[in-house]
């Protein structure tokens, strides 16, 4: 699980003669303008555009209409290698848009079911829900069907967030908001890196992602929580020597920092303690797989009883 | 908040009293006790008129602030058109036009205003003197109707009628519309001479006006009270918000002020318990100020002797970003930092100690 860093904020809209609620999954994290979502229902802003801020305010910035979906656009169309917003419609449309004006950059796509969250490449629209990805061509000319599984689903919608976008690459993050699992999905591969699979903690409503601040904002009923990326510890192993330990020999002894799904926990302090001999560095920060390791030199006699202990700081 | 506000006018839009005489045919509410005005400002299409500034020299400075409205009246027949003139440097009184009290001078009953950059003022109406439907030029000097005329029916597959928001500048050969067919905020612009459809403008809500400056930059304004900025080629130069707190009857009008560059306002704002008009003219720089500063949030998860960066958010009315303002941390820690071009106050921050730490960001 990512490790929380703010949350949760209770949400209000920022006019308070509205109220907001967002719809599920729907969000995208839009650089100068904060957190957009579409609105849930509600006689005076159903599908009406927000922009929500990190004091939980919800500002309202565009129309009320039947907007079904949004998204990001990357197939090198409307603004070369960067993500364009799209906006979907009730009847099966989707088209980059300006926001906060949503100004139609091009002419709608028909035929490609709304989805609430969905990722617009060269050659097909994908989206996320259940255990799978799924896609579609642009003009929906073919039934969507399946493209990659994606473990540790039932069911639940999900939320397609831009992690690293170029010419070359092309990898999303995808959260499943009923178990709230979080894959890294290679969209040239079409497999997920197993590596960095993690969780958002816990269910929620709609998620998105800051590439230019590397965090996750989520919406759940009781506040917008702020996820860094970084799996929270939840374990460190018991420390392991390189090979068996010898009288005066030199030994590597490591020990790993993993998150409650296996996640290494990268850069966090590692503290060694032996009861015997000595280690060349007690506090040692991990490395990309969790690892922390350290030399050990044992004492020049045998010593029976002698413990090794690995305690994470902080 | 809003905008940044560089003007308020020292007068307010004042209403000629009732002289008593025999004439006073039409609504009777205007003079019933307590109530002594002869007029008041009767809001054409959810605005309360057309507002302008420009050179214009008077006694107390350079330039001048004009407003045109209808008016109810209580004289034949029962409508009016007046034109109230503000120094542009004190927004003192100077002067107070009016027509259309007979039918054949201003023929200026509901429709929509819509101002040149020159300070020409058209409006969109049907108009029995003139036997037509479309926008007209009026003189606003003599206070009498052209006949210079733009027919919705010109523009291919438009009928009359057909116009819910425009703006024209002939200098320049173009027109914006927006048509009753057009989709939610979208203004459509042309060019005049030729009726050629050039390109199109939205707004992230129904249009409420399309302000035209001198310098060829055109501010779209919609309900919601955004103002987005465009130029002549459709180019989108910034979206900002300057919201009403109140919902007045009478909705909310914008200008521009050719010699001072800035956004002119006018409000509509009930009128005092005699009949007295409380309209006042103010004057704003396209400048958002911050409304929100959002409390710092850590970008890293905070742990003693870890260098992390918190990110705060300055943005305005509408969530647009506030952008170049000096930020001070207080709080556990010292520093100082500003906004990015995003809005974004990121500073770097070090716990010296394990346990809560307390981060302040303010801007001063």
């Amino acid at each position: 699980m990512l490790s929380r860093v703010a949350g949760p904020i209770p949400i209000s809209a920022y006019d308070v003669r509205e109220a907001f609620v967002a719809r599920a999954a729907s969000a995208l994290w839009v650089e100068g303008l904060g957190l957009v979502l579409i609105a849930d229902g509600g006689a005076e802003n159903a599908f009406a555009l927000y922009a929500l801020q990190l004091d939980g305010r919800a500002i309202r910035i565009g129309k009320r209409l039947s907007w079904g979906g949004i998204g990001w656009a990357h197939d090198g169309l409307g603004g070369g290698a960067a993500e364009v917003p799209c906006l979907a419609s009730g009847n099966n449309t989707w088209f980059r848009a300006r926001l906060p004006t949503t100004a139609p950059l091009e002419a709608p796509h028909e035929g490609t079911a709304a989805r609430a969250s969905f990722a617009v490449l060269p050659d097909r629209v994908i989206w996320f829900g259940n255990d799978e990805v799924r896609w579609a061509p642009h003009d929906g000319a073919v039934p969507d069907q399946p493209e990659a599984a994606m473990p540790g689903n039932t069911v639940g919608t999900g939320s397609v967030m831009p992690a690293r976008l170029s010419a070359s690459e092309s990898l999303w993050w995808l959260a499943n908001l009923e178990s709230g699992r979080l894959f890294l999905y290679d969209a040239v591969a079409k497999v997920d890196v197993p590596e960095r699979r993690t969780s958002l903690g816990a269910a929620f409503r709609a998620a998105a992602y800051s590439r230019k601040h590397d965090l996750f904002f989520v919406v759940r009923d009781d506040g917008l929580h702020v996820y860094a990326n970084e799996p929270a510890a939840a374990s460190v192993s018991v420390p392991v020597f390189s090979s068996a330990p010898a009288v005066g020999a030199a030994r590597e002894l490591s020990a790993q920092v993993l998150g409650d799904l296996g996640e290494p926990c990268v850069g966090r302090v590692v503290d060694f303690e032996v009861t015997a001999g000595s280690v060349e560095r007690a506090a040692v920060e991990t490395d990309a797989d969790g690892w922390a390791r350290t030399s050990y030199r044992a004492p020049l006699a045998p010593v029976a009883g002698a413990t090794a202990t690995a305690r994470l700081v902080e | 908040m809003g905008l940044l506000r560089c003007f308020e006018a020292e007068d307010l839009l004042e209403y000629q009293l009732w002289d008593g005489s025999a004439d006073a045919s039409y609504n009777a509410y205007l003079i019933t006790p307590p109530r002594i005005y002869a007029e008041e400002i009767r809001p054409t299409t959810g605005r309360p008129g057309a507002l302008w500034g420009g050179a214009d020299p008077n006694r107390w400075g350079p330039s001048s602030i004009s407003f045109f409205a209808v008016t109810s009246q209580v004289r034949w027949p029962s409508w009016g058109a007046g034109r109230w003139k503000l120094d542009g440097r004190f927004g003192r009184k100077l002067e107070r036009l009016s027509g259309a009290t007979a039918f054949g001078q201003m023929g200026v009953t509901t429709g929509l205003l819509s101002v040149e950059p020159a300070g020409a003022v058209w409006e969109f109406a049907g108009h029995p003197f003139i036997d037509a439907n479309g926008a007209v030029l009026m003189d606003v000097d003599t206070m009498t109707v052209t006949s210079q005329l733009i027919r919705p029916e010109d523009f291919a597959g438009h009928a009359a009628g057909a116009m819910v928001d425009f703006a024209v500048d002939r200098a320049a050969d173009r027109v914006w519309i927006r048509w009753l067919t057009n989709n939610v905020g979208q203004v459509s612009v042309y060019r005049l001479s030729t009726r050629e459809l050039l390109h199109e403008l939205w707004a992230p809500n129904q249009t409420n006006g399309v302000v035209l400056t001198h310098d060829g930059f055109v501010y779209v304004v919609d309900v919601l009270d955004w103002l987005c900025v465009y130029d002549y080629e459709g180019r989108l130069h910034g979206a900002m918000r300057h919201p009403r707190l109140v919902s007045h009857p009478g909705g909310v009008c914008y200008g521009w002020d050719a010699y001072y560059r800035r956004l002119l306002r006018l409000e509509g704002t009930p009128v005092a318990v005699d009949g007295a008009s409380t309209l006042r003219v103010e004057a704003f720089y396209p400048v958002p100020q911050a409304a929100l500063l959002s409390p710092p949030v850590p970008r890293q998860v905070p742990r003693a002797g870890r260098r992390v960066y918190v990110l705060s958010r300055a943005v305005g009315e509408g969530a647009e970003p506030i952008v170049g303002r000096a930020a001070q941390l207080g709080g556990d820690v010292a520093g100082a930092g500003s906004s990015d071009h995003q809005g974004d106050v990121v500073v770097a921050v070090t716990p010296a100690a394990s346990g809560p730490l307390e981060v302040e960001v303010t801007i001063p």
